[in-house]
């Protein structure tokens, strides 16, 4: 466990390889000027030179159609056809802006897709080019997967996910949420190829760190204007980082908006955006799913975990499908962990990529933007509560 | 007549909502959903536009507050120093200038941020700072999700009073 005598400085370049080097290629690109969506037919041409790259002859383009849901990566549905393949393919490319909300690797995104599959639900995997040389952008290609993200009987228009009410369809779903989770967690990733992640050493404080010196590395990078919250939470969560014993696959956003499920069976159909997946302390999603912002409240004002079910249920039918102990301090460090990250992601990642105009829906981040004080009074809630 | 800010802004907003919105084809989602978007931002613009100076004077003012106490801990580093000058700048700013006020107000928490930060040593944070900053960002944090509460993000919207207490004369 890292224990620096008081006259030392904090070590703040420990970070992933990968991470590093998709966050100094975000810099880099920050001198490229305005991005602008991408048209019909630049997604097209990106897209032959991906397959031709990959030996496909005879290649066919079509149904090209852009998608919405997310706030940082551009996505679009299409059609393939190919000599190689009886019938068509509906694939879904989901490819990087200069910046997004978030910025991160769609190698180490394709690398946990193939890892899961048969694991959890997740979109097969197709192509990933993880540096963009051929789609311009690093961007990967899954397959279709049916389903929605909220129920198609439900009223109103959440944003990233926020706010979706699953009424009747609750019973059905929370017990996946909690099930799938603790198959995400038992899951043994020392057989898997999941070469673009550095594992945190276990039984220290290792991944806390490594989590603070990413996201205070985006501060950093992203920030338009000093916060005092922000920089004292930092140092807090380096003082109180916590022992991991066992790192686990973390899915890392693993939240309402960010599963699939067909109607009218309810069944999970996928669990979406593994993006900010990385080896870590399993406390670490338990404590992100439980924010409130990803939940909902009940009629009787009760706030739901992700629209689904009571914070206390939710932990308990985790530690019964999982047989894990919960350290209750250590999903509050996580939780402030969590807060501190969304201040950043929304108040910083967002307007700093919205101000350059490097992003396909600056609308969108200035938006969530407006929500970062939920996270900052969430965090002063916590903090009171927390070791001095 | 000057057709005045808020007239400008109804009208943008009449057209986006019965014209603009509805000849949006249904499979145009990313349009469509930016074209909602616009009308939610021009809704909270047109709530917030006459106020913004005296939202960012007062937040100046909570600034200055925390700027002083933490003046008192007498950081190291050389940093008292800084927060002073900082803070003689506030004092001095024109206060009927928007960009005036949100220039010293950013300065002056940029020099708060160093001494939160203690030039990265690994020595333990007092106790003093973290009940400081943290009366300092309840506060603000607070006033921010009353600023933003109708953009209906805020999951305690409801719990929270409307736009104009901010304003009133026992908030101030």
């Amino acid at each position: 466990m890292l224990t620096p005598a008081q006259s030392q400085r904090w070590e703040r370049d420990d970070i992933e390889t990968r991470i590093a080097h998709v966050l100094a290629r975000k810099m880099a690109r920050r001198t490229s000027g305005p991005y602008s969506a991408r048209s019909d037919a630049q997604v097209t041409a990106q897209l032959a030179a991906l397959f031709a790259h990959e030996g496909l002859a005879g290649v066919r383009i079509s149904e090209l159609a852009r998608m919405t849901g997310g706030a940082s990566k551009e996505q679009f549905a299409f059609t393939l056809n190919h000599a190689g393949q009886r019938g068509s393919q509906r694939l879904v490319l989901r490819m990087d802006p200069w910046m997004g909300i978030v910025e991160t690797c769609r190698g180490r995104e394709a690398q946990i897709l193939a890892a899961f599959q048969g694991v959890v639900p997740v979109p097969p995997l197709r192509f990933v080019d993880a540096e963009g040389e051929y789609l311009g952008q690093p961007g990967l290609i899954t397959g279709m997967v049916a389903g929605n993200t909220a129920p198609t009987d439900s009223a109103g228009n959440a944003v990233s996910g926020v706010g979706i009410r699953f009424e009747h369809w609750i019973a059905k779903l929370a017990p996946q949420f909690v099930a799938n989770l603790a198959r995400i967690h038992a899951f043994d990733w020392s057989r898997a190829d999941l070469s673009y992640f550095d594992p945190p050493a276990p039984g220290t404080n290792h991944a806390a760190l490594r989590q603070v010196n990413w996201w205070a590395r985006v501060w950093q990078q992203d920030c338009l204007e000093a916060n005092p919250l922000v920089t004292l939470v930092e140092r807090w969560l380096r003082e109180h980082a916590p022992l991991c014993a066992q790192p686990v696959v973390v899915h890392g956003d693993y939240r309402i908006g960010n599963f699939m499920f067909v109607e009218p069976s309810g069944e999970f159909s996928a669990v979406l955006d593994w993006e900010l997946a990385h080896l870590g302390d399993f406390h670490e999603d338990l404590a992100w799913s439980v924010q409130r912002l990803f939940g909902t409240p009940r009629a009787d004002g009760e706030l739901l975990v992700c629209g689904l079910l009571p914070r206390t249920e939710f932990f308990a039918r985790y530690v019964e499908a999982t047989g894990a102990v919960l350290d209750l301090d250590v999903i509050r460090y996580y939780e402030i962990l969590s807060a501190w990250k969304c201040v950043i992601i929304n108040s910083a990642s967002a307007c700093s990529a919205a101000r350059l105009g490097q992003s396909h829906q600056d609308l969108v981040l200035t938006w969530l933007a407006l929500c970062t004080a939920v996270f900052s009074a969430q965090i002063n809630t916590l903090m009171g509560d927390a070791r001095p | 007549m000057n057709p005045d800010l808020d007239l400008r802004l109804q009208a943008l907003l009449k057209a986006l909502s019965e014209v603009v919105l509805p000849a949006i084809p249904t499979e145009q989602s990313l349009a469509r959903d930016q074209a909602r978007l616009v009308i939610g931002h021009l809704t909270v613009i047109a709530a917030h536009w006459k106020h913004a100076l005296n939202y960012e004077l007062e937040s100046l003012r909570l600034a200055c507050v925390l700027a002083t106490t933490l003046a008192a801990l007498e950081p190291a580093h050389g940093l008292g120093d800084d927060l002073h000058a900082a803070l003689a700048q506030a004092a001095a700013v024109e206060r009927s200038d928007y960009d005036a006020v949100s220039a010293v107000h950013r300065n002056l928490k940029a020099s708060i941020d160093r001494v939160i930060a203690a030039a990265n040593t690994c020595a333990p944070m007092s106790p003093a700072l973290k009940t400081a900053v943290l009366e300092f960002s309840a506060q603000q944090a607070r006033r921010e999700r009353i600023w933003h509460r109708d953009a209906g993000l805020d999951p305690d919207a409801d719990k929270l009073p409307p736009l104009a207490s901010l304003f009133a004369p026992a908030a101030r």
